[in-house]
């Protein structure tokens, strides 16, 4: 009987929104944090690797090239598309200098390909200003808004690489633990509003860089 | 598959002794965990299908996806908000109640798979051009619901009217025509049962459109990753077991929407007017619900896509 109400109360408090407000898509990434010579954190290359039914989704019917694998330049096309559409959401990159989000430059080094079944693409989303890794200032979350696409950090041993970075910093990587009434406001308003940050935020991973003091 | 059915049973009990806010949005995570595992499951054996896995992988399959469809159909959207908003205001039986229910679930079965791949086998189109062609199906969707909103609410207004500015009592509500019984002996005008049905099936035939034609996203994606791997049987086949998984699951809705409605109703009965107007108020409340719901989601959809092209 217990099992019964709880089911009805989710079923009923479960936020009113029509628009399916929970991942369909998963994507693994590897983010390599980028310093200059003066220690100091510049941007992020990023590489999201799609799962299959987005990779099927995306290139099926796309031509194929001699290998019989997906024509090269066709993935090029796709990928310029998805990052014009994903600049408006800010390539849904939120980094950070202590609580203030960092501006983005135009983005770099784009590219993309077949691993296996699945589509990669790689970018580098480098920051307008350089941001100093000590006091802990440093962090990032890379997310879907409005919760469709699920962004996670590889299971890999280092799904985050600190490359030319000073002797010493280190990277913690914090899984999601949404506050539950959090989430329950986020998805109530969640119904008209795409794109606004609605369930994404409460979803995603942080990373928080450490690094000795200067 | 089995280990996510264990160590669910732990998280449900674990849940279950906790706070009720905690508890909710525990649940709610745990759905989603586990929406995400078998979704997992079923790439899996739509790729052992390829490898020639026979009946294991199909045997995989259907029961994935017809677990896939119950807790989709637990997490947000699928119509839940349309239906329980419908089932509690407005008077349907047990029967016809749970069929809407499981015929719309259907609906949303079918239009995926008719959509994307009558679209991509008939009309040559690719994959992810359908999303275009499943976008107008969706705001053809809200489109119903805003007006099964205001169908709520014009009823709800026509009860309230003929309740407290008519003088006589009427046996019909809606019938602003001569009522026949049965001895008139020919049949000029449909009496006024049979207007009440003919606007019951109406309305019900809108509640399954309204949430049928909104194809869930999870079966488009099986079916093109089905096509992909040249498999589009087994993709139906997915997205019929997940239609059976999700129609079981707002069944259930359904049925608790309706034994609500009914005790309610049992409840103040006899008891005073004051009832009566909480009844329409509550049914008024559901109307305009759903018709800011419709309308709001319709305009949505028109400014914004996901940016990945979902």
């Amino acid at each position: 009987m217990r099992l019964f109400v709880i089911a009805f109360s989710l079923f009923l408090l479960t936020p009113l929104n029509l628009a399916s407000a929970h991942p369909h898509v998963w994507t693994d990434m590897t983010i390599k944090i980028l310093f200059d010579k003066t220690g100091k954190v510049t941007g992020l290359h990023q590489t999201w690797l799609f799962d299959d039914y987005y990779t099927a989704y995306a290139i099926e019917g796309v031509g194929v090239g001699g290998d019989g694998k997906p024509d090269p330049k066709k993935l090029n096309e796709i990928m310029q598309v998805n990052m014009e559409h994903l600049k408006e959401y800010g390539y849904f990159t939120e980094a950070r200098n202590k609580d203030k989000i960092l501006k983005l430059k135009p983005i770099t080094d784009k590219s993309t390909r077949m691993k296996g079944a699945r589509l990669e693409m790689s970018f580098t989303t480098p920051f307008e200003t350089p941001v100093s890794p000590s006091n802990d200032s440093f962090s990032y979350a890379i997310f879907d808004p409005t919760y469709y696409v699920e962004m996670l950090h590889a299971e890999v041993e280092s799904p985050v690489i600190l490359s030319e970075a000073p002797t010493g910093c280190h990277y913690k990587l914090i899984p999601p633990n949404p506050d539950p009434s959090a989430v329950a406001q986020a998805a109530m308003l969640d119904a008209s509003m795409r794109g606004e940050t609605g369930l994404g935020s409460f979803f995603a991973e942080r990373v928080y860089l450490t690094c000795p003091e200067e | 598959m089995f280990a996510y059915l264990i160590s669910s049973q732990e998280a449900l009990a674990a849940a279950s002794s906790a706070m009720e806010a905690g508890l909710w949005a525990n649940s709610i995570s745990w759905i989603m965990t586990q929406q995400r595992a078998f979704h997992e499951e079923l790439v899996i054996a739509l790729k052992a299908l390829t490898a020639g896995g026979g009946m294991a992988a199909t045997w995989s399959l259907i029961v994935g996806s017809f677990l896939y469809g119950v807790f989709h159909a637990a997490g947000p959207g699928h119509g839940k908000a349309v239906l329980a908003t419908y089932l509690l205001t407005y008077p349907q039986n047990m029967r016809r109640s749970v069929s809407i229910a499981v015929v719309a679930a259907f609906c949303q079965g079918v239009v995926a798979i008719v959509l994307v791949y009558g679209l991509i086998y008939l009309a040559g189109w690719v994959p992810r051009e359908t999303s275009s062609a499943v976008a107008w199906s969706e705001r053809l969707s809200y489109i119903l619901v805003a007006a099964l909103g205001t169908l709520l609410i014009l009823r709800t207004a026509r009860q309230i009217i003929n309740r407290f500015f008519l003088k006589k009592p009427r046996l019909n509500d809606d019938s602003a025509h001569h009522i026949h019984d049965e001895n008139c002996g020919h049949n000029h005008m449909p009496s006024g049962e049979q207007l009440e049905n003919i606007r019951d099936l109406r309305s019900a035939i809108g509640v399954v459109l309204a949430i049928g034609l909104r194809p869930c996203t999870g079966a488009i994606l099986v079916l093109v990753l089905a096509k992909a791997m040249a498999l589009p049987l087994a993709g139906v086949g997915a997205v019929v077991a997940m239609s059976v998984g999700t129609g079981m699951a707002v069944a259930m809705l359904a049925f608790l929407a309706v034994s609500a409605r009914q005790k309610a109703i049992t409840l103040t009965a006899h008891k005073s007017s004051f009832w009566l107007l909480a009844g329409n108020a509550i049914a008024l409340a559901g109307g305009t619900l759903l018709l800011a719901i419709g309308t709001s989601l319709l305009f949505a959809s028109f400014y914004s896509r996901h940016p990945l092209g979902l």
